[in-house]
């Protein structure tokens, strides 16, 4: 005799479960038939020659190609600000950190990381307007204030994610390296910081990810819809996010149309894959240490 | 049973009034004791008496733990240039007073690397060797151990390839290349099979009379066969020490083991 | 026993490292806050937080855009909340282990698609849908709500199949000797047990709702009013300053952005202090 509560439960559970996967299904088979007949050629580069694309030769008006490239450079930039301070933060906070640095450098990275993105990007917007008031007079939002903004978004996924790897690697390597004589220096940066290294690079992909998708930050600081290839540092940008969004609102032919769909197909492609390269080296690092905990 | 005359005998070690606490576990309280030099000491007593604590204090990993509080003096023989003298151990610089006192584990613990960075990394970082120099040192203490054979076509493989007993020989290895005086043997034999056990005993056998060895040991039998000086420790004090000739035998033995464990 | 080290001081460059990030926070603070202040201050203070959004009138109130914030999120955590789970109690024994092992994946993957991915695929397939099934534009709270509540799923039920799984790991031998189903040993065992981890999961959860500007952007329809039936449409703070921006005006519109920005940031920090209080107070009952 089956109680209230259990037949409620059992109710959402399948109710969810299969609502979930109806969605998430739909999704799909929705993305793939009307993205998946025009992923092609066509779809990245027009009718523009690949390589002359490629090589920047010739501009590319109808394809994705400057959003990729775009988000590209957006991606790299933004590595470039973040990698540093959030591996060294994650190391400073598993390896260095006396219990009142944990508690306080915690925090603060626990506060940075429910700013909401769209805060992060008028942050980015209020910062330029400052700095045109003082000391840049021709500043403007530009490729290189979203891949800082970016940064500033991702940076506590990269803290947290190093420090994870490095805190569950099992505790006997620095007791052994102790014993062995070796200084504090020498354990957390020839052993410890290698054997964490699959776990950290992980975490850096996860970061790239969640950089690669977000739209609301670089929507405030300098994303256009039609900019071509990136042309420097200081030059407004196309990225695919920005371009799926400003698709669904303001498409005007079947054209158009069918590029959202290509580029929402190659975004789901790029942190798809992101994605599984996080989770094949997060598997390595758990591979190498089962059973020697 | 009489005490042993080690008076007449060089010392390793000599501690006086150590007292260690880790948090709100008393783990010493007041241990008094000397070591034998070039001899093998074993230390025996119930799981929790405090023999890993009094190991551990040789070469301050306690320090380590978190909570530890110590008091008392820990002084070690033949560390420091004069072979007789005895040097507190927090005088010396903390690198060096580990590669001097060599530790070797329960459960090995190769590090995760491959066999030859586990012997390299410490000679060249630690020891301050060159790379050709390391590479000597890692070939003459895999031999003294009998590894060398077993391994020399695969020292590039990672060290948890190597079964339970090659690793234990292996992390021996890792030590006796640091060219310690003295070695500290935390129940070496303890997670292994008795097969290599056997192996791991006869070779720390093998070295008797060329290190001064303090071990830790849960067998009575393991003790007779290997030591040269016991000490049974209970509840965080010295309760007993003796000459290994004067151990018990018979139905004495086991009323002796009764008492230990 | 945890290991811990004597006291090495850290290399000052990696402290320094370490420490931008403090500073890299308080900048954005610094920024986002004062101007938030200052536009209070030059905008009349309490009638940019009023009920009233008329642009022509010089009437900048706030009101609205909170009302559909809190509305918003909060409608689609309940939904959200109870969908992660649901899916949580089917991963753990209460559906065959195959659909499980499907089920799992599906929600590992559903983590790796974009928010504007989710967006996209709502405004070709589920707005039209809810236009012509009930009426109206179909860009509404409704829309809106339901890509919020799927989109965080995959958080939320992570966050609770951890703690889940390991509870049942504990109780799972004893439950099942006593003659308890999975699905009795779920609802009147783990689930209570795991409760402070089902909390912080919706508190997260409720942050990342209150933040999400793409999908309220892409569906609500963004109207100015206090939407009150599911098919109204509505415009959240974070949709508000998107819009606003890049339509690029200025005045009074501009002040109420920053304000509403400002706003958002306090709402964060009472979320991620709410969710480091909850996470301590069950390491504290865990201990």
């Amino acid at each position: 005799m089956m109680k209230r509560r259990e037949k409620f439960l059992l109710c959402l559970s399948w109710g969810s479960g299969l609502l979930i996967c109806g969605a998430v299904g739909t999704l799909l088979v929705f993305l793939l038939a009307r993205g998946g007949p025009v992923f092609g050629k066509e779809l990245f580069f027009d009718s523009t020659p690949p390589m002359d694309a490629l090589l920047g030769l010739k501009p590319v008006w109808n394809g994705i190609w400057p959003a990729v490239m775009g988000t590209f450079f957006l991606l790299s930039l933004t590595l470039a600000f973040a990698a540093l301070p959030g591996i060294g933060c994650g190391v400073f906070l598993a390896c260095y950190a006396t219990p009142k640095q944990k508690y306080r450098l915690g925090l603060a990275v626990d506060l940075l990381a429910g700013i909401p993105s769209i805060v992060m990007g008028l942050f980015g917007f209020v910062l330029i307007v400052y700095l045109r008031r003082t000391v840049l007079p021709n500043g403007t939002t530009c490729l290189l204030l979203s891949s800082f903004c970016l940064a500033l978004l991702v940076l506590p996924s990269l803290v947290v994610g190093t420090r994870t790897a490095l805190e569950t690697l099992p505790r006997y390597i620095s007791l052994t390296a102790a014993a062995l004589g070796f200084s504090h220096g020498q354990t957390v940066w020839r052993l410890l910081l290698p054997a964490a290294g699959q776990g950290i690079l992980g975490g850096l992909m996860l970061a790239l990810g969640r950089a690669a998708e977000d739209t609301a930050v670089i929507m405030l600081t300098g994303v256009v819809a039609n900019a071509g290839l990136p042309s420097g540092l200081t030059s407004k940008f196309e990225a695919l996010p920005f371009r799926i969004y400003y698709t669904a609102a303001q498409y005007a032919t079947q054209r158009e149309l069918d590029l959202g769909f290509g580029a929402a197909l190659a975004l789901l492609l790029l942190s798809g894959s992101l994605l599984l390269c996080a989770w094949g080296f997060q598997r390595g690092l758990e591979r190498r240490w089962r059973g020697v905990r | 049973m009489t005490a042993p005359s080690i008076a007449d005998r060089e010392f390793c070690a000599a501690i006086r009034g150590l007292s260690v606490r880790f948090g709100d576990r008393q783990a010493l309280k007041g241990v008094d004791i000397d070591f034998p030099a070039k001899r093998i000491s074993v230390l025996l007593g119930r799981s929790g008496s405090g023999k890993t604590t009094l190991l551990r204090s040789f070469n301050r990993l306690n320090e380590c733990f978190e909570g530890y509080e110590g008091t008392g003096t820990v002084k070690l023989g033949g560390i420091a240039g004069a072979p007789d003298s005895l040097e507190e151990v927090n005088a010396l610089p903390l690198s060096r007073l580990r590669r001097l006192v060599g530790m070797v584990f329960q459960t090995p613990n190769p590090l995760p690397l491959s066999i030859r960075k586990n012997l390299l990394l410490p000679l060249t970082l630690v020891a301050g060797l060159e790379t050709d120099e390391a590479e000597e040192a890692m070939k003459r203490s895999l031999t003294a151990v009998g590894l060398w054979k077993e391994v020399a076509d695969r020292l590039d493989r990672p060290a948890f390839s190597l079964s339970g007993g090659q690793r234990q020989r292996l992390c021996l290895a890792r030590v006796l290349a640091l060219e310690p005086e003295i070695l500290l043997l935390d129940e070496p034999t303890a997670s292994l099979d008795r097969l290599a056990a056997a192996v791991v005993e006869d070779l720390i056998l093998s070295l008797k009379g060329r290190y001064s060895i303090v071990m830790v040991s849960h067998s009575l039998a393991q003790a007779g066969r290997l030591g040269d000086f016991l000490a049974v420790l209970t509840d965080g004090r010295v309760e007993e020490t003796m000459a290994a000739s004067a151990l018990p035998k018979g139905a004495e033995a086991e009323k002796f083991l009764e008492k230990l464990l | 026993m945890r290991i811990v080290f004597g006291s090495p001081p850290p290399p000052l460059w990696l402290k320094t490292l370490a420490f931008s990030i403090g500073g890299m926070l308080s900048a954005v603070f610094a920024f986002i806050l004062f101007s938030a202040l200052s536009a209070a201050f030059q905008g009349g203070g309490l009638s940019l937080f009023g009920p009233v959004w008329a642009p022509y009138a010089e009437k900048f109130g706030l009101g609205p855009m909170i009302h559909a914030s809190l509305l918003l999120s909060a409608s689609s955590l309940c939904a959200g909340w109870l969908l992660s789970l649901g899916c949580c109690c089917l991963l753990r024994g209460v559906g065959p282990r195959c659909f499980a092992r499907v089920l799992m994946g599906i929600l590992r993957f559903m983590t790796a698609i974009p928010t504007v991915v989710y967006g996209f695929a709502a405004v070709f397939a589920l707005v039209p849908l809810i236009r012509n099934a009930l009426g109206g534009s179909g860009f509404c709270w409704l829309a809106a709500g339901t890509m919020l509540a799927v989109q965080g799923v995959p958080t939320m039920a992570l966050i609770m199949d951890g703690a889940l799984r390991s509870v049942e790991n504990d109780v799972f031998l004893t439950a099942a000797a006593l003659g308890m189903t999975p699905l009795q040993t779920l609802s009147r065992v783990v689930i209570p047990a795991s409760r402070p981890w089902l909390v912080s999961a919706a508190v997260l959860g409720f942050g990342r709702a209150l933040g999400d500007t793409l999908l309220p952007t892409m569906l609500a329809g963004n109207a100015v009013r206090f939407a009150l039936s599911p098919l109204d449409s509505m415009r959240t703070l974070t949709a508000h300053i998107g819009l606003v921006l890049s339509a690029d005006i200025g005045g009074g519109e501009n002040l109420s952005l920053l304000l509403a920005g400002g706003l958002l940031l306090l709402g964060s920090v009472a979320v991620s202090l709410l969710a480091r209080r909850v996470s301590r107070g069950r390491n504290d009952e865990a201990a």
